[in-house]
Protein backbone atom coordinates (compact mmCIF):
# COMPACT_ATOMS: atom_id res chain seq x y z
CA UNK A 1 0.00 0.00 0.00
CA UNK A 2 1.26 3.58 -0.65
CA UNK A 3 2.47 5.17 2.33
CA UNK A 4 3.35 8.68 2.99
CA UNK A 5 6.98 9.96 3.15
CA UNK A 6 7.26 13.01 5.10
CA UNK A 7 10.42 14.82 5.96
CA UNK A 8 11.42 17.22 8.43
CA UNK A 9 12.85 20.19 6.26
CA UNK A 10 12.59 23.01 8.78
CA UNK A 11 13.62 22.34 12.73
CA UNK A 12 13.37 24.28 15.85
CA UNK A 13 15.40 23.45 18.45
CA UNK A 14 15.79 24.57 22.02
CA UNK A 15 19.09 24.00 22.58
CA UNK A 16 19.01 25.28 25.80
CA UNK A 17 16.04 26.61 28.34
CA UNK A 18 18.74 28.74 30.08
CA UNK A 19 17.65 32.40 29.49
CA UNK A 20 19.00 35.82 30.64
CA UNK A 21 15.60 37.48 30.09
CA UNK A 22 12.37 36.74 32.04
CA UNK A 23 9.77 37.83 29.35
CA UNK A 24 6.52 38.33 29.84
CA UNK A 25 4.96 36.51 26.88
CA UNK A 26 7.49 33.41 27.05
CA UNK A 27 5.69 30.17 25.65
CA UNK A 28 8.60 28.03 27.28
CA UNK A 29 8.46 29.69 30.73
CA UNK A 30 12.23 29.74 30.12
CA UNK A 31 14.56 31.11 32.71
CA UNK A 32 16.75 28.14 34.42
CA UNK A 33 18.45 24.93 32.16
CA UNK A 34 15.76 22.12 32.00
CA UNK A 35 17.53 18.87 33.71
CA UNK A 36 19.78 16.58 31.51
CA UNK A 37 19.78 18.96 28.36
CA UNK A 38 21.47 17.38 25.52
CA UNK A 39 25.04 17.26 25.39
CA UNK A 40 27.44 18.95 22.18
CA UNK A 41 27.98 15.14 21.33
CA UNK A 42 24.57 14.34 21.65
CA UNK A 43 23.57 17.40 19.70
CA UNK A 44 26.49 16.95 17.12
CA UNK A 45 24.71 13.14 16.75
CA UNK A 46 21.43 14.44 15.93
CA UNK A 47 21.98 17.01 13.60
CA UNK A 48 23.50 14.17 11.97
CA UNK A 49 20.68 12.26 12.03
CA UNK A 50 18.33 15.28 10.78
CA UNK A 51 21.11 15.49 7.82
CA UNK A 52 20.21 11.94 7.20
CA UNK A 53 16.27 12.74 7.29
CA UNK A 54 16.58 15.30 4.69
CA UNK A 55 16.31 18.32 6.77
CA UNK A 56 17.88 21.69 5.70
CA UNK A 57 17.38 24.01 7.99
CA UNK A 58 17.87 23.75 11.70
CA UNK A 59 16.94 26.72 13.75
CA UNK A 60 18.85 27.50 17.03
CA UNK A 61 16.93 28.72 19.65
CA UNK A 62 16.11 28.91 23.60
CA UNK A 63 16.01 30.31 26.10
CA UNK A 64 18.60 31.97 24.80
CA UNK A 65 20.83 29.95 22.67
CA UNK A 66 23.95 32.25 23.08
CA UNK A 67 24.37 31.09 26.52
CA UNK A 68 25.40 27.67 25.83
CA UNK A 69 29.26 27.77 25.43
CA UNK A 70 29.12 25.46 22.47
CA UNK A 71 26.65 27.10 20.23
CA UNK A 72 29.09 28.02 18.21
CA UNK A 73 30.13 24.57 17.49
CA UNK A 74 26.87 22.95 17.13
CA UNK A 75 26.73 26.35 14.24
CA UNK A 76 29.49 24.41 12.51
CA UNK A 77 28.32 21.51 11.56
CA UNK A 78 25.17 21.69 10.83
CA UNK A 79 27.21 23.76 8.33
CA UNK A 80 29.67 21.56 7.94
CA UNK A 81 26.74 18.76 7.06
CA UNK A 82 25.85 21.44 3.98
CA UNK A 83 22.78 22.25 6.05
CA UNK A 84 21.69 25.77 6.69
CA UNK A 85 21.06 27.25 10.38
CA UNK A 86 18.91 30.43 11.78
CA UNK A 87 19.72 31.66 15.47
CA UNK A 88 16.88 33.22 17.22
CA UNK A 89 18.67 35.62 20.25
CA UNK A 90 17.10 38.28 22.93
CA UNK A 91 20.10 40.13 21.19
CA UNK A 92 20.95 40.71 24.76
CA UNK A 93 24.74 39.25 24.66
CA UNK A 94 25.06 40.41 20.89
CA UNK A 95 28.65 42.02 21.08
CA UNK A 96 31.84 41.84 18.44
CA UNK A 97 33.03 38.07 19.27
CA UNK A 98 29.91 36.67 18.72
CA UNK A 99 29.36 38.77 15.41
CA UNK A 100 32.56 37.95 14.19
CA UNK A 101 31.78 34.23 14.77
CA UNK A 102 28.11 34.11 12.81
CA UNK A 103 30.27 35.99 10.15
CA UNK A 104 32.67 32.68 9.51
CA UNK A 105 29.49 30.12 10.14
CA UNK A 106 27.36 32.64 7.05
CA UNK A 107 23.85 31.91 8.73
CA UNK A 108 20.78 32.06 6.90
CA UNK A 109 18.98 34.34 9.53
CA UNK A 110 19.86 36.18 12.97
CA UNK A 111 16.71 36.55 14.71
CA UNK A 112 16.33 39.52 17.69
CA UNK A 113 13.20 39.93 19.28
CA UNK A 114 12.10 43.57 19.68
CA UNK A 115 8.80 43.86 21.40
CA UNK A 116 8.56 47.45 21.94
CA UNK A 117 9.04 50.40 19.89
CA UNK A 118 9.66 52.56 23.42
CA UNK A 119 12.61 51.59 25.95
CA UNK A 120 10.24 50.94 28.93
CA UNK A 121 7.74 49.00 26.77
CA UNK A 122 10.99 46.61 25.78
CA UNK A 123 12.00 46.22 29.48
CA UNK A 124 9.30 45.60 31.18
CA UNK A 125 8.12 42.89 28.80
CA UNK A 126 11.54 41.56 28.89
CA UNK A 127 12.08 42.49 32.30
CA UNK A 128 15.89 43.19 31.99
CA UNK A 129 16.59 46.92 32.31
CA UNK A 130 19.22 47.64 29.61
CA UNK A 131 17.87 44.99 27.07
CA UNK A 132 16.51 47.52 24.66
CA UNK A 133 19.39 49.22 24.09
CA UNK A 134 21.29 46.12 23.77
CA UNK A 135 19.18 44.58 21.41
CA UNK A 136 19.39 47.75 19.47
CA UNK A 137 22.79 47.49 19.58
CA UNK A 138 23.33 43.88 18.67
CA UNK A 139 21.48 44.93 15.50
CA UNK A 140 23.32 47.52 14.52
CA UNK A 141 26.63 44.98 14.82
CA UNK A 142 24.79 43.04 12.70
CA UNK A 143 23.91 45.61 9.75
CA UNK A 144 27.33 46.23 9.71
CA UNK A 145 28.64 42.74 9.37
CA UNK A 146 26.20 42.81 6.96
CA UNK A 147 24.79 39.66 8.44
CA UNK A 148 20.64 38.93 7.21
CA UNK A 149 18.78 40.39 10.35
CA UNK A 150 15.59 39.97 11.37
CA UNK A 151 13.45 41.40 14.12
CA UNK A 152 10.59 39.18 15.46
CA UNK A 153 7.68 41.26 16.87
CA UNK A 154 5.62 39.18 19.76
CA UNK A 155 2.32 41.23 20.00
CA UNK A 156 0.12 41.62 22.81
CA UNK A 157 -1.80 43.85 24.86
CA UNK A 158 0.94 45.61 25.97
CA UNK A 159 2.94 46.12 22.86
CA UNK A 160 0.23 46.39 19.77
CA UNK A 161 0.14 50.24 19.64
CA UNK A 162 3.92 50.40 19.34
CA UNK A 163 3.89 49.07 15.90
CA UNK A 164 4.12 52.04 14.19
CA UNK A 165 6.97 53.21 16.44
CA UNK A 166 9.15 49.90 15.37
CA UNK A 167 8.15 50.08 11.73
CA UNK A 168 9.59 53.85 11.83
CA UNK A 169 12.99 52.50 12.85
CA UNK A 170 12.87 49.31 10.84
CA UNK A 171 12.31 51.31 7.63
CA UNK A 172 14.90 51.61 5.04
CA UNK A 173 17.23 49.03 7.16
CA UNK A 174 17.49 45.90 5.47
CA UNK A 175 16.36 43.88 8.12
CA UNK A 176 13.45 41.27 8.03
CA UNK A 177 10.72 42.12 9.77
CA UNK A 178 8.30 39.57 11.48
CA UNK A 179 5.04 39.83 13.63
CA UNK A 180 3.70 37.12 15.57
CA UNK A 181 0.80 36.73 17.98
CA UNK A 182 1.51 35.72 21.93
CA UNK A 183 -0.37 32.88 22.72
CA UNK A 184 -1.37 31.73 26.47
CA UNK A 185 1.28 29.30 26.52
CA UNK A 186 3.97 28.66 29.21
CA UNK A 187 4.18 32.11 30.93
CA UNK A 188 1.81 34.33 28.71
CA UNK A 189 -1.48 34.80 30.77
CA UNK A 190 -4.82 34.92 28.61
CA UNK A 191 -5.63 38.29 30.04
CA UNK A 192 -3.30 40.00 28.09
CA UNK A 193 -3.96 38.17 24.77
CA UNK A 194 -5.07 40.56 21.87
CA UNK A 195 -8.60 41.04 21.43
CA UNK A 196 -10.46 39.22 18.23
CA UNK A 197 -11.21 43.30 17.27
CA UNK A 198 -6.95 44.24 18.24
CA UNK A 199 -5.90 41.55 16.14
CA UNK A 200 -7.78 42.22 13.13
CA UNK A 201 -5.80 45.84 13.31
CA UNK A 202 -3.06 44.60 13.26
CA UNK A 203 -3.72 42.36 10.25
CA UNK A 204 -4.67 45.41 8.43
CA UNK A 205 -1.49 47.11 9.87
CA UNK A 206 0.48 44.72 8.12
CA UNK A 207 -1.37 44.88 5.01
CA UNK A 208 -1.50 48.45 4.72
CA UNK A 209 2.37 48.54 5.21
CA UNK A 210 2.87 45.63 2.76
CA UNK A 211 1.53 47.89 0.17
CA UNK A 212 2.50 51.21 1.75
CA UNK A 213 6.26 50.10 1.42
CA UNK A 214 8.15 48.08 -0.90
CA UNK A 215 9.75 45.29 -0.34
CA UNK A 216 13.52 46.89 0.03
CA UNK A 217 12.00 49.38 2.18
CA UNK A 218 10.69 47.21 4.74
CA UNK A 219 10.64 43.70 4.50
CA UNK A 220 7.41 42.52 6.24
CA UNK A 221 5.33 39.56 7.14
CA UNK A 222 2.75 38.11 9.17
CA UNK A 223 3.84 34.96 10.85
CA UNK A 224 2.03 31.43 11.07
CA UNK A 225 -0.62 32.32 13.73
CA UNK A 226 -1.57 35.94 11.86
CA UNK A 227 -4.91 35.24 10.27
CA UNK A 228 -6.29 32.78 7.10
CA UNK A 229 -8.59 33.20 4.23
CA UNK A 230 -9.48 36.52 4.50
CA UNK A 231 -12.26 38.50 2.27
CA UNK A 232 -10.93 41.71 2.38
CA UNK A 233 -7.55 41.55 2.84
CA UNK A 234 -4.72 40.42 0.89
CA UNK A 235 -2.21 37.20 2.59
CA UNK A 236 -0.28 38.93 4.54
CA UNK A 237 1.78 35.89 5.16
CA UNK A 238 4.19 35.21 2.45
CA UNK A 239 2.63 32.26 0.73
CA UNK A 240 -0.99 31.32 1.18
CA UNK A 241 -1.41 29.44 4.32
CA UNK A 242 -1.55 25.55 3.64
CA UNK A 243 -2.50 24.46 7.31
CA UNK A 244 -0.45 23.70 10.38
CA UNK A 245 2.78 21.68 9.00
CA UNK A 246 3.93 20.37 12.71
CA UNK A 247 5.08 16.68 12.19
CA UNK A 248 4.65 17.14 7.76
CA UNK A 249 7.86 19.31 7.06
CA UNK A 250 8.32 21.15 10.72
CA UNK A 251 9.92 19.34 13.83
CA UNK A 252 11.06 20.87 16.99
CA UNK A 253 13.07 19.29 19.66
CA UNK A 254 13.45 20.07 23.38
CA UNK A 255 16.95 20.73 25.07
CA UNK A 256 16.18 17.26 26.69
CA UNK A 257 15.59 15.64 23.67
CA UNK A 258 11.78 15.48 23.55
CA UNK A 259 10.34 15.91 20.24
CA UNK A 260 7.04 17.35 19.26
CA UNK A 261 5.98 18.44 15.80
CA UNK A 262 6.24 22.56 17.00
CA UNK A 263 7.94 23.43 20.07
CA UNK A 264 4.91 25.92 20.30
CA UNK A 265 2.81 23.01 21.75
CA UNK A 266 1.97 21.69 24.83
CA UNK A 267 4.14 18.92 26.26
CA UNK A 268 1.29 16.49 25.57
CA UNK A 269 2.28 16.89 22.09
CA UNK A 270 5.73 15.02 22.94
CA UNK A 271 6.01 12.13 20.73
CA UNK A 272 9.16 10.58 22.17
CA UNK A 273 12.61 11.55 23.20
CA UNK A 274 15.64 10.90 21.25
CA UNK A 275 17.75 9.54 24.08
CA UNK A 276 14.83 6.64 24.14
CA UNK A 277 14.59 6.27 20.86
CA UNK A 278 16.16 7.36 17.73
CA UNK A 279 15.06 10.64 16.18
CA UNK A 280 14.54 8.53 12.73
CA UNK A 281 12.26 6.04 14.68
CA UNK A 282 10.18 8.81 15.97
CA UNK A 283 9.54 10.64 13.28
CA UNK A 284 8.56 7.99 10.46
CA UNK A 285 6.88 6.11 13.35
CA UNK A 286 3.04 5.83 11.88
CA UNK A 287 1.66 6.88 14.94
CA UNK A 288 3.56 10.28 15.25
CA UNK A 289 2.06 13.71 14.66
CA UNK A 290 -1.34 11.97 13.97
CA UNK A 291 -2.69 15.20 14.27
CA UNK A 292 -2.08 16.74 11.46
CA UNK A 293 -0.74 13.19 9.43
CA UNK A 294 -4.05 11.51 9.58
CA UNK A 295 -5.90 14.57 9.91
CA UNK A 296 -9.66 14.67 7.67
CA UNK A 297 -12.64 17.19 7.63
CA UNK A 298 -14.40 15.83 9.93
CA UNK A 299 -11.37 16.47 12.73
CA UNK A 300 -12.52 20.61 12.73
CA UNK A 301 -13.85 21.62 15.43
CA UNK A 302 -15.72 24.60 16.90
CA UNK A 303 -16.39 27.33 14.17
CA UNK A 304 -14.35 25.09 11.74
CA UNK A 305 -16.66 22.59 11.54
CA UNK A 306 -18.46 23.96 8.13
CA UNK A 307 -15.47 26.31 7.07
CA UNK A 308 -15.24 25.91 3.25
CA UNK A 309 -11.38 26.51 3.83
CA UNK A 310 -11.16 23.70 5.89
CA UNK A 311 -9.64 20.70 4.17
CA UNK A 312 -6.88 22.67 3.30
CA UNK A 313 -6.21 25.06 6.38
CA UNK A 314 -6.86 22.70 8.70
CA UNK A 315 -7.89 24.62 11.63
CA UNK A 316 -5.20 27.10 11.42
CA UNK A 317 -2.33 27.08 14.15
CA UNK A 318 -2.85 24.27 16.66
CA UNK A 319 -1.22 25.86 19.35
CA UNK A 320 -3.59 28.56 19.40
CA UNK A 321 -6.85 26.34 18.85
CA UNK A 322 -5.16 23.86 21.97
CA UNK A 323 -4.30 26.74 23.92
CA UNK A 324 -7.46 28.65 23.82
CA UNK A 325 -9.83 26.00 23.39
CA UNK A 326 -8.67 22.91 24.64
CA UNK A 327 -9.41 21.46 21.38
CA UNK A 328 -7.18 20.86 17.88
CA UNK A 329 -7.89 22.60 14.34
CA UNK A 330 -10.52 25.42 15.67
CA UNK A 331 -8.14 28.58 15.74
CA UNK A 332 -10.73 30.67 16.46
CA UNK A 333 -7.82 33.93 15.55
CA UNK A 334 -9.21 33.68 12.06
CA UNK A 335 -9.75 36.77 9.29
CA UNK A 336 -12.31 35.08 7.91
CA UNK A 337 -14.38 34.30 11.05
CA UNK A 338 -13.46 37.40 12.46
CA UNK A 339 -15.13 39.22 9.31
CA UNK A 340 -18.17 37.19 9.27
CA UNK A 341 -18.89 38.50 12.92
CA UNK A 342 -17.91 41.86 13.43
CA UNK A 343 -17.28 43.19 9.62
CA UNK A 344 -20.72 41.12 8.55
CA UNK A 345 -19.03 40.26 4.81
CA UNK B 1 -23.50 51.13 -1.82
CA UNK B 2 -24.31 51.19 1.69
CA UNK B 3 -23.06 47.87 2.74
CA UNK B 4 -19.45 48.90 1.20
CA UNK B 5 -19.56 52.06 3.04
CA UNK B 6 -20.14 50.45 6.20
CA UNK B 7 -17.48 48.38 5.79
CA UNK B 8 -15.39 51.34 5.22
CA UNK B 9 -16.25 52.77 8.32
CA UNK B 10 -15.71 49.34 10.06
CA UNK B 11 -12.25 49.42 8.58
CA UNK B 12 -11.50 52.83 9.41
CA UNK B 13 -12.22 52.06 13.22
CA UNK B 14 -10.30 49.40 12.89
CA UNK B 15 -7.46 51.29 11.67
CA UNK B 16 -7.15 53.86 14.12
CA UNK B 17 -6.19 51.79 16.79
CA UNK B 18 -2.84 52.08 15.03
CA UNK B 19 -2.90 55.06 13.81
CA UNK B 20 -3.97 54.18 10.40
CA UNK B 21 -4.94 56.98 7.54
CA UNK B 22 -7.97 56.56 5.71
CA UNK B 23 -5.84 56.23 2.84
CA UNK B 24 -3.48 53.50 4.45
CA UNK B 25 -6.74 51.42 5.19
CA UNK B 26 -7.70 51.69 1.57
CA UNK B 27 -4.60 50.47 0.59
CA UNK B 28 -4.98 47.44 2.97
CA UNK B 29 -8.05 45.95 0.55
CA UNK B 30 -7.41 43.21 -1.48
CA UNK B 31 -7.72 44.03 -5.21
CA UNK B 32 -7.54 41.54 -7.97
CA UNK B 33 -3.97 42.36 -8.80
CA UNK B 34 -2.71 41.39 -5.15
CA UNK B 35 -4.35 38.15 -5.93
CA UNK B 36 -2.82 37.66 -9.35
CA UNK B 37 0.75 38.43 -7.54
CA UNK B 38 -0.09 35.92 -4.93
CA UNK B 39 -0.55 33.47 -7.45
CA UNK B 40 2.02 34.23 -9.81
CA UNK B 41 4.52 33.70 -5.96
CA UNK B 42 2.75 30.94 -5.29
CA UNK B 43 4.11 29.10 -8.82
CA UNK B 44 7.46 30.70 -7.84
CA UNK B 45 7.68 29.21 -5.09
CA UNK B 46 6.80 25.87 -6.10
CA UNK B 47 9.66 26.73 -8.86
CA UNK B 48 12.48 27.99 -7.08
CA UNK B 49 11.53 28.50 -3.62
CA UNK B 50 11.24 24.85 -2.50
CA UNK B 51 14.77 24.39 -3.48
CA UNK B 52 16.25 27.78 -2.84
CA UNK B 53 14.99 28.33 0.64
CA UNK B 54 15.81 26.01 2.97
CA UNK B 55 12.94 25.87 5.26
CA UNK B 56 10.81 25.05 2.47
CA UNK B 57 7.20 26.60 3.70
CA UNK B 58 7.52 25.60 7.33
CA UNK B 59 11.04 27.68 7.19
CA UNK B 60 8.46 30.60 6.17
CA UNK B 61 5.70 29.85 9.23
CA UNK B 62 7.70 28.21 11.79
CA UNK B 63 10.80 30.03 12.33
CA UNK B 64 12.36 33.51 11.63
CA UNK B 65 12.00 34.76 8.27
CA UNK B 66 15.00 36.00 6.54
CA UNK B 67 15.95 39.14 4.33
CA UNK B 68 17.65 36.32 2.42
CA UNK B 69 13.55 34.89 1.95
CA UNK B 70 12.27 38.09 0.72
CA UNK B 71 15.26 38.12 -1.88
CA UNK B 72 14.82 35.12 -3.04
CA UNK B 73 10.98 35.35 -3.60
CA UNK B 74 10.92 39.08 -4.58
CA UNK B 75 14.26 39.18 -5.89
CA UNK B 76 13.92 40.37 -9.64
CA UNK B 77 11.26 43.15 -8.08
CA UNK B 78 13.87 44.84 -5.37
Amino acid sequence: MFKKRYTPISVVWETTLNCNMKCLHCGSSAGQSRRNELTTQEGLSLCEDLKKLGTRLITLMGGEPFLRKDWHILAQHIRNLEMNFTIMSNGLIIDEKIVSQLIKLNPYAVAISLDGGTTETHNSIRRVNTSFERCIRGLGLLRQANLPATVVTTVHKQNFKELPIIRDFLLNKGIAWQIQMANPVGRFPESLMLSKKEFYSVALFIASMRKKHSIKELPLMGAHNFGYHSKILPNITILPWIGCQAGITAIGIQSNGGIKGCLSLPDVFIEGNIREKSIADIWNDPDSFSYNRNFKKEDLNGECKDCKHGRRCHGGCLTVSASLTGKNHCDPYCLSLIEEKMIAV
Amino acid sequence: MKKRRELDAKLREFGHVLGLEETDVRLAKRTTKNVVAMALLTVAFAVFGQIMMPGGPSGLYYTAISAKDFQILFGGLI
